[in-house]
């Protein structure tokens, strides 16, 4: 064994230098969220490799005021804006900016702001950059803003004043309802670009008093920025995709008001040839229990009868709001509702006469019929 | 009693080819599975079946000529001693060649996943070291580890694979079929050459227990690495989607990266699964020492078969540092792969077996 | 004499004594020859007491005895041998017949005791006054008589101090090796349960007792611990553990190769299992070989409990002894190089906890580890009542004092106190005191390589468990090399199966005695459930058939 040892003696100057990775943890600065805004106009005259295109903002949280211990630090969150030509060239400014070394293993936020988005070269080059060096894991929390991401995560936030950490929890929360916003992953969004061209994110944005809500999506076409969709558009969306849960809906219902929750929502596109044209069916399934009635004793929906009329509004009421997203997808010509994707899966012969005239005018003449089935599962514990 | 023979038993083999396929190709599969058949991918590891049992069939007819001789006794039985030396040094050559670059690849991963400022110099040679001390217990150690590691490789993986199983969506596989068979004939065969360490059966034959089993043995290797490659390829498609793999150099990690823990007891567990990875690979590289030290010791007829284990590890460092760059390195792996692995899963046992059917030389019942 | 010859002379060569201690005289017809060689040989030991008699009284009949103050028991001494002796001196009998050796006429009719016997050399009488016995030289006799008097003072059958069980039989093994084999023998009243007595040691001669079941025990595991036994010479035993290191497999491993136990329990389930136990004298501690890994986490009181508890806790053992070589290693590789593992809250929290924190965790870690080994030292050495208050300093105000000193983080003493507990989970103490040191190991390979690092480690444990054996049997058996008894031997292990399920012995015994349990042939048609008592219909129905 004495060659083993003499071979030990070799790597030994290697392991005395070593340790190339090691960092404490305490002198990291854990970035939870990234904001990536446009630079205002660059200047021209500079070559391509000095002009800044890219506006980061980090907010670094001081670790201590965050977990509520004394710390020297005056705020819970620092902010640090730089410019510069590439996310890594930003990092490096912003590393000559903070007493420790940055970390984006945690990050779970990526705001970006209008302007990226509008920017198609610009959005492709950040995304690309991000995932190409595992910067930040494909499970951070991709959002849109209108206006500028930096202001956003800037501006005071009561509840929370580190914007990652309000996102993560926003998502974390199994129990939250899904109505107005669908949560997408920065890996889900690059695969759905690359499947289909087509994806969504959800719009972040803030008002004066620094309450945030996340609602709405912003639609994006081959990393090009199209269109905002507002809250009642995502809610259509989120009917077709069957991914609804524990959402009100309200109907008028012999002069008052009905409050039908539902519990559980599911999805299936169906496609048939009808007179020689293809058209497609979205079946809703619907399950949920009415909640808020006012009832009195001509008003009594504990029957069959009433139940029947209740369910036939609603099924109404739901139609209308799916519908929403359908004519809006419809009048941008995009399909972000994913019915030609679903053609390709189970009609692909169908697919290939589709495929090259689909995002040309040909899903704008599809026939898309919204059929929804509702079925009232309890009604609480009044009659 | 336990008896020391350096013999192993039919399970140890079946166990040390199976670790010995689920290497670094495993986790590149999608990505050549997708480029060659799309998303139909998932289907080229079985027909790759088909290709896999022309291998079995060429090597394990060579060997159950010769029972009880691995390659180096009985190739100078076949032919001239010049010739039979000189196609076992080829061997060795490969051997070695692949396993520099397999362990190339695996510092290539590492340094990506977990070590990013570590020279990669410095994570093969401790790796080739730890390796060079499980291997100079000999085969029967090795064949041991092979048993233990088993629990530690597959059972992270079903827990993650279980997951994404649940949470998946499936539709992602729809249309069924829609590939052509000349892409999947293609593609098969690309992938049957992760089936390459079935080469190793050569020398392993030699050192089974029981001779006349070589044959089950590396069938069940065979069919279990086969489902395990076709739930893999399932599983990344499912997850990060087929077009996606195209474009991912290592699209199981980007699998394993995308996949999210229940009650987040863990955040980025893609590390932790590198535990598989490592591990598995750790029996490769174990494997390619053992078997090019006990060749070489064998055909020089040195008494000690461990004696020639340290001097083969600079030899693999070398190999392994020479691709200057992870361009350079995954170039040479596959093409390494496309162009010499097939020389001894099928020509060059073919030829000996004809060789030695005219010459009627070894046992010819077998 | 050469000079090459006097470097191998054993120091213990004498004028009397040849190479390996034994005194190489015949005892001689005359008495007052051995008398005089008895003289020499035991010159300057004022504790031996010896005595010439007459005890005939018409025919001179002269004894020499000779016992060791304090070493026996004088009860059996004088109440069934010198006061017989004296009885007879004042009868007149015709016992003097000239057809029995003197010996034989002692042993017929002046001992009342049954354990006397013959003896032919000097050394076997001399060995026999050292350990107790009393050696009686007869005039006029080739022979010189042993009488079994052995009554040293002892401590008794206690409790075992190192491995309580709630529930299960309390006694242990004592420093006596015929206790300690009559402990095993109550157990297994078989004559197929065989001891072989060795005497080891060529200064201290002590009694090594190796048992094991003649017909379970592969024949040539007893040949090859009997070849290993009789390896070295060396002057003197004190403990198992010095015959533990003599005859282990690999001298490189920290980890035990032999099974030291002070259950007899334990040392008779593993002699049906067909493993052998080798019992020392002066040594409370009974090694049973060969041992695997598994063996260790084997606790007797796991067979008596109920097979779900005792499941549940092989699973909590294997998995905290993982722990607690492991856990000080992945702490250091997840917070300095991979925290990207840690959930976010957390990492937080930790970070927090170490602001201002000077030294590396690293650095802490192995400050605190050693701390507590320091701890674990001093708490064996000071005497009982202070061991308390040191526990209380040192777990309490040093390490409290220490977070607040802003010097150790207090994760670290989470950690380091929960790594400690665990090794006490392990039912075996060497098996700890490996992992105490691979431990270190683990810390360091973490602190260059991160969780890479950490694996590695991992590989090359393993990869050294692999390749370790005792005995021929490789230790990660039941683990690897399971098909060797057809997979069965997995029921022993992490987890353990319900008894009437542990129908075979495992590896290590003979191919042709691997059943230990079946149902009896008499009640084998019967439609039971298994492992119930639960028969088809009621008994009424069931006489009713019959």
């Amino acid at each position: 064994m004495g060659k083993f040892k003499g071979l030990l003696f070799l790597i030994l100057p290697f392991i005395l230098t070593g340790c190339w990775d090691s960092v404490e943890l305490n002198e990291r600065h854990v970035i939870l969220e990234l904001a990536i805004d446009k630079a205002p106009m660059p200047d021209l005259s500079k070559p391509i490799n000095e002009r800044p295109v890219y506006k980061i903002t980090y907010g670094i949280p001081d670790i201590g005021k965050l977990s509520g211990a004394d710390s020297l630090a005056e705020n819970v969150k620092t902010t640090i804006t730089t410019q510069s030509p590439s996310i890594a060239t930003s990092i490096d400014e912003v590393e000559t900016k903070t007493q420790n070394t940055i970390t984006f293993s945690h990050a779970k936020a990526l705001i970006l702001g209008e302007e990226v988005l509008k920017d198609k070269e610009l959005f492709q080059t950040a995304l690309d950059s991000l995932l190409r060096d595992m910067r930040v894991g494909r499970s951070i929390t991709v959002l849109a803003t209108k206006g500028s991401a930096g202001e956003l995560t800037q501006a005071d936030n009561p509840q929370n004043p580190i914007m990652g950490m309000y996102v993560m929890k926003y998502f974390n929360n199994k129990e939250r309802p899904v109505s107005y916003a669908k949560g997408q992953l920065l890996g889900n969004f690059t695969k759905e670009l690359e499947d289909t061209g087509v994806s969504t994110m959800p719009i972040i944005s803030s008002n004066e008093e620094g309450i945030i809500e996340i609602s709405g999506a912003a639609l994006i076409k081959d990393y090009e920025f199209v269109a905002w969709l507002d809250k009642n558009e995502v809610r259509g969306e989120l009917f077709v995709e069957g991914k609804i849960k524990g959402v009100p809906i309200i109907i008028d219902y012999k002069d008052q008001h009905l409050t039908y929750m539902i519990k559980e929502q599911q999805s299936k596109i169906h496609f048939k040839e009808n007179n020689g044209k293809y058209e497609s069916t979205i079946d809703l399934t619907i399950k949920g229990d009415i909640t808020e009635y006012l009832s009195s004793e001509n008003k009594n929906i504990f029957n069959g009868e009433s139940i029947k009329e209740i369910t036939k509004l609603l099924e109404e009421e739901i139609n209308r709001q799916a519908s929403v997203a359908v004519d809006k997808s419809k009048s941008l010509g995009i399909d972000f509702l994913g019915i030609g994707l679903e053609m390709y899966r189970k009609e692909p012969k169908q697919w290939e006469i589709y495929k090259s005239e689909w995002n040309k005018g040909a899903y704008k003449d599809f026939l898309i019929h919204v059929d929804s089935t509702v079925n009232i599962q309890n009604t609480g514990i009044l009659e | 009693m336990f008896s020391h023979n350096g013999k192993i038993s039919v399970r140890q083999v079946e166990i040390l080819l199976i670790l010995q396929m689920f290497n670094t190709s495993i986790l590149l599969l999608p990505r050549i599975a997708a480029n060659h058949a799309g998303r139909n991918g998932y289907m080229l590891p079985i027909a790759a079946l088909a290709f896999g049992f022309i291998y079995l069939f060429c090597i394990t007819t060579l060997t159950n000529r010769f029972k009880g001789d691995t390659i180096v006794e009985f190739l100078p039985k076949i032919v001239a001693k010049p010739i039979a030396y000189l196609v076992l040094a080829l061997f060795v050559v490969k051997i070695i060649i692949t396993t520099g670059l397999e362990i190339r690849m695996f510092g290539e991963m590492v340094s990506q996943v977990m070590l990013p400022k570590t020279p990669i110099e410095v994570i093969i040679l401790t790796m080739l070291l730890t390796t060079a001390y499980l291997v100079k217990s000999g085969i029967e150690a090795t064949a041991r580890m092979g048993e233990i590691l088993l629990y530690f490789i597959f059972l992270p993986l079903v827990i993650v694979f279980a997951l994404i199983v649940v949470k998946a969506d499936y539709k992602q596989l729809l249309p069924l079929f829609e590939t052509d068979l000349m892409s999947i004939g293609k593609g098969a065969f690309v992938i049957s050459l992760s089936f390459m360490p079935i080469e190793f059966m050569l020398i392993l034959a030699g050192l089974m227990k029981k001779q006349e089993k070589t044959r089950q043995a590396v069938l069940i290797a065979l069919l279990a690495i086969a489902v395990i490659e076709t739930i893999v390829v399932i599983l990344t498609y499912v997850g990060i989607g087929a077009n996606e793999s195209k474009r991912q150099i290592w699209p199981v990690l980007t699998l394993m990266q995308s996949v999210q823990f229940p009650g987040s007891l863990i955040e980025n567990q893609e590390i932790l699964m590198m535990t598989s990875w490592v591990f598995s690979i750790y029996m490769y590289i174990s494997s390619g020492i053992y078997f090019s030290s006990l060749m070489v010791s064998r055909a020089l007829k040195v008494r000690r078969e461990n004696i020639f284990i340290l001097p083969v590890i600079p030899i693999i460092y070398f190999v392994s540092i020479f691709p200057e760059s992870l361009i350079d390195a995954y170039k040479y792996y596959m093409s390494f792969q496309y162009s010499f692995g097939i020389w001894f899963l099928v020509p060059i046992p073919i030829v000996f077996i004809l060789i030695a059917k005219i010459r009627k030389v070894g046992n010819i019942n077998g | 004499m050469t000079k090459q010859q006097d470097k191998n002379k054993i120091s213990v060569e004498g004028i009397y004594h040849d190479k390996e201690n034994k005194i190489n005289m015949e005892l001689s017809t005359s008495l007052d020859t051995n008398i005089k060689n008895v003289e020499i040989l035991f010159k300057d030991c004022m504790d031996l007491v010896k005595r010439e008699v007459d005890i005939g009284k018409e025919v001179p009949f002269r004894v020499y005895g000779a016992y060791f103050d304090g070493m026996v028991n004088r009860e059996i001494l004088e109440n069934f041998f010198l006061s017989r002796v004296i009885d007879y001196k004042n009868l007149n009998g015709d016992i003097f017949e000239n057809s029995k050796t003197p010996t034989q006429i002692i042993m017929d009719h002046f001992s009342a005791t049954f354990d006397i016997k013959e003896v032919e050399t000097m050394d076997d009488m001399i060995k026999a006054i050292l350990s107790g016995d009393t050696g009686l030289f007869v005039d006029n006799s080739k022979k010189g008589l042993v009488i079994a008097t052995r009554g040293w003072p002892n401590r008794g059958v206690g409790e075992p101090s190192s491995e309580n069980v709630v529930r299960g039989s309390r006694d242990g093994f004592t420093e006596i090796v015929r206790f300690n084999s009559v402990l095993i023998r109550r157990r297994i009243r078989d004559t197929k349960l065989k001891t072989k007595m060795v005497s080891f040691g060529t200064r201290s001669r002590t009694d090594v007792a190796v048992m094991y079941m003649e017909d379970i025990a592969k024949p040539e595991l007893v040949e090859d611990v009997m070849r290993r036994l009789n390896k070295y010479e060396i002057d003197a035993i004190f403990d198992s553990g010095y015959i533990e290191q003599l005859i282990e497999d690999s001298w490189k491993s920290p980890f035990p190769q032999t099974q030291a136990t002070e259950r007899p329990d334990k040392v008779a389930s593993s002699l049906l299992e067909g493993k052998i136990a080798i019992v020392v004298d002066n040594s409370p501690f009974v090694l049973i070989v060969p041992t695997t890994l598994n063996a260790f986490y084997q606790a007797s009181e796991d067979y008596y409990q109920r097979w779900q508890i005792m499941s549940f806790t092989r699973i909590l053992r294997y998995l905290v002894s993982f722990l607690s070589f492991a856990l000080p290693g992945l702490y250091i590789a997840t917070l300095n190089f991979q925290p990207g593992m840690l959930p976010t809250p957390f990492a937080i929290s930790i970070a927090a906890s170490r602001e201002g924190i000077t030294f590396p965790t690293v650095l802490e870690i192995l400050i605190m580890e050693l701390t507590f080994e320091l701890f674990r030292e001093a708490g064996i050495r000071i005497p009982g009542a202070i061991g308390h208050v040191i526990g209380l300093v040192g777990g309490i105000v040093i390490g409290q004092a220490a977070v607040e000193a802003r010097i150790i983080s207090p994760m670290i003493i989470i950690i380091v106190a929960f790594t400690a507990i665990s090794t006490f989970a392990i039912p075996d103490y060497s098996l700890t005191s490996a992992f105490r040191l691979v431990r270190f190991f683990f810390i360091l390979s973490a602190a260059f390589f991160g969780l890479y690092g950490f694996l590695l480690a991992m590989l090359f444990v393993l990869a050294h468990l692999s390749s370790l054996e005792s005995f021929k049997v490789p230790y990660l058996a039941p683990y690897n090399a399971s098909d060797r008894n057809r997979f069965r031997d997995l029921k022993d292990t992490i987890l353990r199966f319900p008894t009437f399920m542990q129908v075979t012995r495992p590896i290590f015994a003979r191919e042709n005695q691997r059943t230990r349990l079946r149902l009896k042939e008499s009640r084998a048609n019967e439609d039971m459930e298994p492992g119930a008592e639960k028969m088809k219909g009621n008994y009424t129905s069931n006489r009713r058939d019959k």
